[in-house]
């Protein structure tokens, strides 16, 4: 009882988050034990956003030209900014990113963020870059598309994945698009892309490390001042949700890169969500059980079963795909002598068995209390912050509502995860994906 | 949460003996630290000395951490003695861990790791075998009990091994489809020559991993995880004094002793030619390299660091700016050093650059090589790269987990315990002529070119091979 009582403390004690808004759009994380400070801008804008489909891939090839373009005003790049430090980009269908890191024990600390503020504030007001750099820039990025998915023998299937899974929804497009729309990027479209979202409004930065707030507040406070406040266009994707009907395709890759076969389902369906937090914390639960070896997972029973049909799991997860729409996907490597042909039913057959019988509260409980432990180490580790408030505020959902997730989470009860589980059995789009090794 | 009597009286066992027994030998004083100056000023107080039971304990107090590691090392060169088991370096610990131990099932193993928020790993190298385990301050006592449990009890399901032995001949296979694996395990092969480690390399014949046993884990086990030759780092919240009791009471019951096999000799080796690979392949892949004995700790250790990062491994380096920057010919390019045996690496360099712009992005990668060998880092380069690597230790060092693994690579390389207390000293006392120094005199002057392309054509090339077994005759050319 008192054991109890103690969990019911741990899961309900106020997660203190490190992260503080100290002004517009700006946050800061104190790390007064870190030797280093990290510089971070998040544009809640990726490739989802992009309208023109000839010059897919424009976000990201602009993430290039902003790290890497010279222009007038800065004679390096800013990938170069701190020879004893380190920056980088990303764009993914959501957001762009750009982070820059360096000592805090560097003499010109105060100049460093002033300099970074300066750069960003100047990108979020206009954008220009020598044309032979944007050329070379853009032979670059189609080399990053040779190089990370051109040469994958997995990439054709997933490209028809993603097409037939979000028929119809930005999410279908690659952010890094295609060897004829890269060949087709401009530097005017890019700047278009700029002046549409790169804007005060639609920005957050983040600084990471010991120092001192007040300087990073009037830094930010002296740059972001002069910028335009107006918000940014309506991201028309938000409101867009996916028109299921039950349907069934199978998607099969054989190639000789295939190290072992591989059967996974995908289905994705609807599902309401009145309270959103309330579906992600449900998920939350849900999905560390389909990942975990517990009894009644996929592992307990389809690879540690009397008969196994598994040799291994190769990934169970259950996900919010947006508002509205839920999915799931469960996958296995076929145990030594049982085909891939068998798989998919059995999946299928798990995950009905699964909505019968549910989650028991003492299994709930148990991944509550592993779910409130780790989310507070993450919480005493202040570099993990920004990772946690990115991939919340680019989800995206209210940062008000951020900390209350670990109560959220403390919440779910067993009808919660068990309606879920029941909805998981639904009609909807569904994918079967089957890797074999292709042997000489 | 645990399902395990064995392992709940077990604890309720060590509590009472951790607090009834003074289990701190009267001779662990800390040994005498590498440099008098680095001590009176030393930033991180690391003490080195033997538990009563003569177990070697390297200690590291982070006193407001919440998490504990202990990372463990033995001697262990068997796999040098018996190339034909070389799959069991991978085999072997991951059955040990994997394969349930005591009354636990592999799964229910993991599940009680996960309860406890812990993390128990093994692996194995070509002259070590290790262990590392992870937990909060508050449950490190149990994780450590089943850790004790793995060690002694270990299950070694044969249901476990055929499988991982599928997955893993299946994967080295597959690996070397990929053309950038392939180039790579065709420049270790030429090195390595016929050293038995080259069997950890390629794996070949698959029999190397096809007829491992469980006898073959079991007798490893054996032979390997005694307690005579183990070195012990803890690090985290946990005093000394309690840091020992609970490595006396994990590794109680295992076996005196050391696996004593000598290191096998190693001479690399080294091959001036140009070798083209015939590939479909959307990006033509440049390799470059050859052997280079070069320590990866201490002074030495940073040097090479830097030599590593001037030349290829930022955005600031050569041949970023050669490649990418002035030709647009790639995404990225690289240099770096990987170990093979002790000091001895393989120095390469690679980029995957446009079918097209492969003259100019190979010319352009040995010109920047040949100046670097010829001319080495200058003084805008190194100041820096100096900053840098001195700023980033101090963060490696304030976490349990990180701070156990740079003191368990410090001894590896044979360094002093509290190594990281000259760190900034070592950093400070680099300099421009002396990494020079290093790279004129340690890296190679001619390198084995490895090209993957779809056609030769055009290309000068010693040898064309289409597979491995053409290499020999490349070889003996």
């Amino acid at each position: 009882m008192l054991f109890a009582l103690f969990v019911l403390a741990c899961l309900q004690a106020p997660a203190i988050a490190q992260e503080k808004l100290i002004t517009d759009r700006v946050f800061m994380v104190p790390d007064p034990k870190s030797t280093s400070i990290q510089f971070q801008m998040i544009v809640l804008a990726g490739s989802a956003d992009e309208t023109n489909m000839s010059q897919l891939g424009i976000a990201h090839y602009l993430e290039h030209l902003v790290l890497v373009g010279r222009n007038e005003g800065h004679a390096e790049t800013a990938m170069k900014f701190f020879a004893d430090g380190s920056s980088n980009g990303s764009t993914s269908p959501r957001m762009t990113s750009y982070v820059h890191r360096f000592p805090a024990s560097a003499s010109d600390v105060p100049a460093r963020i002033d300099k970074l503020f300066k750069f960003y504030t100047e990108r979020l007001a206009d954008f220009t870059i020598d044309p032979n750099e944007a050329i070379r820039e853009r032979n670059v990025v189609r080399q990053e598309h040779d190089w990370r998915y051109a040469s994958s023998p997995f990439t054709a299937s997933q490209k028809e994945l993603s097409d037939y899974m979000f028929k119809g929804h930005p999410f279908e497009k690659w952010t890094i698009g295609t060897p004829e729309t890269i060949a087709a990027f401009t530097t005017e479209e890019s700047r278009n892309f700029l002046r549409r979202w790169y804007r005060k409004s639609n920005v957050y930065f983040i600084v990471t490390g010991p120092m001192d707030e007040t300087l990073v507040k009037e830094t930010a406070e002296k740059y972001l001042a002069s910028l335009d406040a107006s918000p940014p266009p309506e991201r028309l994707w938000l409101k867009q949700t996916l028109q299921l009907k039950a349907e069934s395709r199978d998607f099969r890759v054989s190639h000789a890169q295939i190290a072992n076969p591989s059967v996974t389902v995908q289905r994705f369906l609807p599902y309401k969500m009145p309270d959103i937090l309330k579906a992600h914390a449900t998920r939350s639960i849900i999905g560390m059980y389909l990942a975990s070896k517990l009894k009644g997972s996929p592992h307990s029973l389809l690879v540690e079963g009397d008969a196994p049909l598994a040799a291994s799991m190769s990934g169970a997860s259950i996900n919010i795909q947006m508002d509205g729409i839920l999915s799931w996907q469960i996958g296995t490597i076929p145990e030594e002598g049982r085909t891939v042909e068998e798989q998919a039913p059995a999946l299928r057959a798990y995950i009905a068995g699964l909505g019968e019988r549910g989650i028991d509260m003492a299994t709930i409980d148990r991944l509550k209390r592993r779910y409130a432990r780790d989310y507070q180490r993450g919480l005493d580790e202040p570099q993990n912050a920004p990772g946690r408030l990115i991939g919340w505020l680019t989800q995206p959902l209210p940062y008000e509502a951020l900390k209350s997730m670990p109560e959220r989470v403390a919440a779910v009860t067993a009808d919660d995860v068990n309606v879920m589980l029941k909805a998981l059995v639904g009609e909807g789009r569904e994918a079967v994906i089957i890797y074999e090794p292709l042997k000489k | 949460m645990l399902k395990s009597w064995k392992i709940v009286s077990w604890i309720g066992c060590f509590t009472f003996l951790t607090a009834a027994t003074p289990l701190v030998a009267q001779t662990t004083v800390p040994t005498t630290p590498s440099n008098p100056s680095d001590s009176a000023v030393a930033t991180y107080p690391i003490t080195d000395g033997k538990t009563l039971s003569g177990i070697r304990l390297v200690h590291f107090q982070l006193s407001e951490e919440k998490d504990q590691s202990f990372q463990i090392f033995w001697p262990d060169r068997e796999i040098q003695h018996s190339p034909e088991k070389a799959g069991s370096l991978i085999l072997a610990p991951a059955l040990m861990v994997l394969g349930g131990a005591g009354d636990l099932e592999g799964g229910a193993v993991e599940e009680e790791l996960n309860d406890l928020g812990g993390s128990i790993r093994m692996s194995r190298g070509r002259s070590n075998a290790f262990a590392e385990i992870f937990a909060p301050r508050s449950e490190i006592t149990p994780v450590m009990a089943l850790f004790s449990t793995i060690l002694q009890e270990p299950k070694l399901s044969q249901t476990v091994l055929t499988r991982r032995i599928r997955f893993l001949a299946n994967n080295v296979q597959a690996s070397r489809e990929k053309p950038e694996n392939f180039a790579g395990e065709l420049l270790n092969r030429i090195i390595v020559g016929d050293h038995p480690i080259a069997k950890t390399i390629t794996y070949d014949p698959l029999s190397t991993i096809k007829d491992i046993t469980v006898s073959d884990i079991n007798a490893w086990r054996k032979s390997v995880l005694r307690r005579g030759a183990m070195t012990v780092i803890a690090s985290g919240p946990m005093t000394r004094e309690d840091a020992t009791a609970v490595i006396e009471k994990t590794f109680a019951g295992m076996p005196d002793g050391a696996s004593e096999k000598a290191a096998i000799p190693f001479t690399p080796q080294s091959l001036h030619k140009t070798i083209v690979i015939e590939r479909k392949v959307e990006q033509s892949q440049i390799l470059m390299g050859g052997p280079v004995r070069w320590q990866s700790g201490g002074p030495e250790g940073i040097s090479r660091n830097i030599a590593m990062s001037v030349l290829g491994a930022s955005s600031n380096s050569r041949l970023f700016v050669a490649v990418r920057e002035r030709l647009g010919a790639a995404y990225g390019s690289s240099a770096s050093m990987s170990s093979l045996l002790g000091a001895d690496n393989i120095f390469s360099m690679q980029a995957s650059v446009a079918h097209d712009k492969l003259p100019q992005a190979l010319a352009a990668m040995q010109s920047e090589y040949l100046k670097f060998r010829e001319a080495g880092v200058t003084a805008a380069e190194l100041d820096p790269l100096k900053r840098r690597i001195a700023n980033g230790f101090p963060d490696s060092m304030r976490k349990a987990y990180s701070a156990a693994a740079v003191i368990r690579t410090n001894l590896i390389n044979e360094l002093n315990f509290d190594a990281p207390n000259s760190l900034r000293r070592w950093v400070g006392e680099q300099s421009v002529e002396q990494i020079n120094a290093l790279i004129r005199e340690r890296l190679p002057e001619k390198l084995t070119v490895i090209l993957v392309v779809p056609s030769a054509k055009g290309i000068d090339a010693d040898c064309i091979i289409k597979d491995i077994a053409d290499l020999p005759a490349c070889l003996s050319r």
